[in-house]
């Protein structure tokens, strides 16, 4: 099963160093046993895209809410959505607070 | 949490963990089966104290520091505290004050090792191929007994006695824990990526309707191939093999329909291939040649797997890049299916009659006479010529040889579209023909047993449909060297005998010559079993028809009559006694450690039994009697006979027996490696009701002995 892990934005500090080193760590380890498939940082602003009886509305960011924007993603694949949990535990033990959402990612065949 | 969630949570983390536990167990402790127990009431006690506790903050150092103190006490406990023990214990003892953050990166950096350690002694080659599979998931895959039973369709005792035995042989040979170096590695790490491609096939050889479980071992597979191409990164088959699975599964979702037909490779739809997989496929096939060295089988097939990937459509695809590559892999694996699949690609490149050319060496290739693929193969290649009657044959065949219900819908179909592109002759067929021979009224019932064996066999071979006038001789020495080239003298030649009758019979009804129904000169209403008085010949490899009104019993001789089984030479069958194998090459074969469970109490029955072949292989499971180590078949086979017999055996082979049984209660002692192929099911009495697998052949259990040995089964016996 795959899932599309997400975090939130917020008014966090930067990591430090050290949690970077840590994360790179478990990143490598991750996409080593194959369980991370795709990572990545996304820019809050973003654009906004709604499509409403044929027509486009485009509003460039950045939105007011900062901390409902996602700011980052992580595609895995695990045996169960117990295991996406368990490597979601690992990840915000090293980032600290915050907070995501974990969803599970429906394939072709599906 | 509910107690409900913290299980699936302890379940999660130990799917997770439990491989490296397992290995760093092993380590300390030197046994496969002990680690497991240790790591087995680690995970009970997380299981007692987790709903109350909540997940600790690191579930994987959690699981081993209570393990590591389970092996402690069970070091210390021991009956026979040697100073070695006594050593062990003190040593993870000390280790033991560390902090369980220290221990973890302790363990990251150890513990991959430990875990490829691990990977090499659950593959070992000393255990059956099932058993390896069994071990690995459970052990690497951290997978339960259950669940590997559905995932393999097996009963759970099955895959728990799988399990058990491993684990007993391991202890018993002493395999060191250890990453195997020098001449030995390859085979080792062949044998690891065997039983992860074992595992792949197995899941994706499952269909939509078999539930999640067997799918499930698609992505254990690559799970566990991801992971050892982690720890091994300089082996480039270990690449490959991940590249290979890597870009057959991105094809999961399109290569059957909804409703479960399989939809081939040409004809799916790419869009649905997985990209991201593909990518995958790409990158691991990548590092792959970054390794150097020759390529080998997986590297080839991952090669050709990226060459249908990289192809936006079907026609773009580089058949001569893939023809190549077959090449190369039929070099290195040089099997009659890479030549079936090279023969397609030949055909792809360079046109059919490349293919056929190719295809057709391979009609005398014993392992592929069941095989539905040749003829289908060969079906399709005709087509492409434009022989469309012999396609519809092939077609046919194919259609009886699958086992696939959707396959054999659309071969069918496709044998129909044949015989409208040209309709059959009115001459008899090959069906209609031995029917009739078999159902005369002067053969008593053996004769019609034994003949009929040998006509099913040459009707599945050359297709039912076959007119007979199109049957050749030199087609029937292909089927009989196919099949029964390997027998022994005796098989050989009464199944000859019953060609020749059979020539001798339709020969006298004129059926053998039915060229002029097929001639389109010749009158369509013309009856084909009506003797001709001149019967044209169409090739000089046949001789005019004999009267209608000869005597069946008489000698004919091959001038007169088209005997079809001019190509088949009568084998002198030995005479006397047969000489028996020397004493040191009997010992010495005892000592072989590469021999198969199956293989080495067959052989060792034999011998110490002096058994005929044929009674040890009629031994069931019920009728054994281990205590009195003896076991009873029926008198004879075959004949008016009645009663049974023992068969004795020693203390040897009493000490295997047991292991090869693994708690079944009944069917046959010696079982073949697969359920049954396509073609005639087994006899009731033949078909295992516990494992589905069918008795051991005759032919199978002779052709093993003399890949082995050289010799054959006979020579076993001690006189």
């Amino acid at each position: 099963m795959r899932f599309l892990m997400t975090t939130k934005g917020g008014d966090l500090a930067p990591p430090t160093e050290a949690v970077m080193a840590e994360m790179d760590a478990f990143v490598e380890e991750m996409t080593r046993a194959g369980v991370l498939l795709a990572t990545g940082g996304l820019d809050p602003a973003g654009t906004h895209v709604s499509a409403s009886g044929g027509k486009l509305t485009i509003t460039d960011g950045p939105f007011t809410e900062a901390k409902e924007a996602i700011v980052s993603f992580a595609l895995i694949e695990a045996r169960s959505k117990e295991e996406a949990v368990e490597l979601s535990r690992r990840f915000w033990k090293i980032i600290g607070d915050g907070e995501g959402d974990i969803q599970q990612v429906f394939g072709p065949e599906n | 949490m509910t107690s409900q969630d913290a299980h699936r949570a302890v379940d999660a983390v130990w799917k997770m963990e439990s491989a490296r536990i397992i290995a760093g167990l092993v380590r300390m402790v030197g046994d496969v089966g002990l680690a497991e127990e240790l790591a087995q009431d680690a995970l009970l006690s997380a299981l007692q104290q987790w709903p109350e506790s909540g997940v600790p903050d690191n579930p994987g150092a959690w699981l081993m520091a209570v393990a590591k103190r389970r092996a402690i006490d069970h070091l210390r406990r021991g009956e026979r505290l040697d100073r070695r023990h006594e050593q062990l214990a003190h040593e993870i003892a000390t280790r033991q004050d560390t902090s369980e953050a220290d221990l973890d990166e302790a363990l990251d950096d150890e513990v991959g090792d430990d875990v490829l350690r691990l990977m090499f002694v659950s593959c070992h080659p000393a255990l059956p191929a099932e058993s390896r599979v069994a071990l690995t998931l459970r052990l690497l895959g951290g997978l339960r007994t259950e669940e590997i039973a559905r995932a393999f369709l097996v009963s759970e005792p099955t895959v728990a006695q799988r399990v058990v035995r491993a684990k007993r042989t391991l202890a018993a040979l002493r395999i060191p824990f250890e990453i195997p170096v020098g001449p030995d590695r390859a085979a080792r790490l062949s044998s690891v990526l065997e039983v992860i491609y074992l595992v792949f096939n197995e899941g994706y050889a499952a269909t939509a309707g078999d539930g999640w479980m067997r799918q499930d071992l698609c992505h254990e597979a690559l799970r566990l191939g991801r992971l050892l191409a982690g720890l091994a990164p300089g082996e480039a088959e270990v690449h490959g093999l991940v590249a290979l699975m890597e870009i057959q599964a991105s094809r999961s979702a399109a290569r059957t329909t909804p409703s479960g037909q399989p939809v081939a490779l040409h004809e799916q739809n790419r869009g649905r291939w997985d990209q991201l997989l593909i990518h995958r496929g790409f990158a691991a096939l990548l590092r792959a040649r970054q390794c150097g060295g020759p390529l080998g089988p997986y590297v080839l097939q991952a090669a050709i797997a990226v060459c249908h990937a990289r192809a936006r459509t079907a026609q773009e695809t580089d058949w001569t890049q893939i023809a190549a590559l077959y090449e190369s892999l039929a070099k290195v694996l040089p099997t009659p299916v890479v030549q079936l699949n090279r023969a397609v690609a030949l055909a792809m490149a360079y046109g059919p009659e490349a293919g056929l050319a190719l295809a057709d060496t391979l009609v005398t290739e014993p392992s592929l006479k069941d095989y539905h693929r040749l003829p289908s193969v060969r079906g399709d290649l005709l087509v492409r010529l434009g022989r469309h009657e012999e396609a519809r044959r092939e077609f046919e065949r194919a259609a009886a040889l699958t086992l696939n219900g959707p396959e054999r819908t659309i071969l069918l179909e496709r044998a129909a579209a044949c015989a409208e592109a040209a309709p059959p002759g009115t001459a008899p067929t090959l069906a209609e023909a031995a029917s009739a021979f078999l159902s005369r009224d002067d053969l008593d019932a053996a004769t019609v047993r034994s003949y009929g064996q040998t006509m099913s066999r040459l009707r599945r071979a050359l297709g039912d449909g076959t007119p007979l006038p199109d049957v050749s001789a030199a087609q029937v020495a292909d089927v009989f060297t196919a099949a029964w080239g390997g027998a022994a003298s005796a098989t050989w030649n009464r199944h000859r005998a019953a060609v020749r009758s059979f020539s001798v019979w339709a020969s006298t009804q004129g059926l053998l010559t039915g060229d002029s129904a097929r001639d389109p000169a010749g009158d369509p209403a013309h009856d084909p079993t009506r003797a001709p008085a001149h019967a044209p010949t169409r090739d000089l490899t046949r001789d005019p028809a004999c009267g209608p009104t000869r005597d069946p019993a008489c000698d004919l001789t091959r001038d007169l009559t088209r005997d079809l089984a001019a190509g088949l030479g009568r084998r002198p069958e030995p005479r006397g006694r047969t000489r028996p194998i020397d004493r040191p090459h009997i010992e010495a074969l005892w000592q072989r450690p590469d021999l198969a469970l199956r293989e080495r109490t067959l052989w060792l029955l034999l011998h110490e039994s002096a058994a005929g072949v044929g009674a040890a292989l009629a031994l069931n499971v019920e009728d054994l009697d281990l205590a009195g180590m003896r076991g009873r078949v029926a008198a004879g086979t075959g004949r008016e006979s009645s009663g049974s017999r023992w068969v004795r055996w020693r203390a040897g082979t009493a000490e295997l027996i047991p292991h090869l049984v693994a708690g079944r209660g009944r069917g046959p002692l010696f079982l073949s490696d697969r359920r049954p192929g396509p073609g005639r099911p087994p006899a009731p009495g033949d078909l295992c009701p516990e494992t589905g697998r069918r008795r051991l052949s005759y032919e199978r259990a002779e052709y093993l002995f003399k890949q082995a040995t050289g010799y054959t089964l006979d020579q076993l016996r001690t006189r």
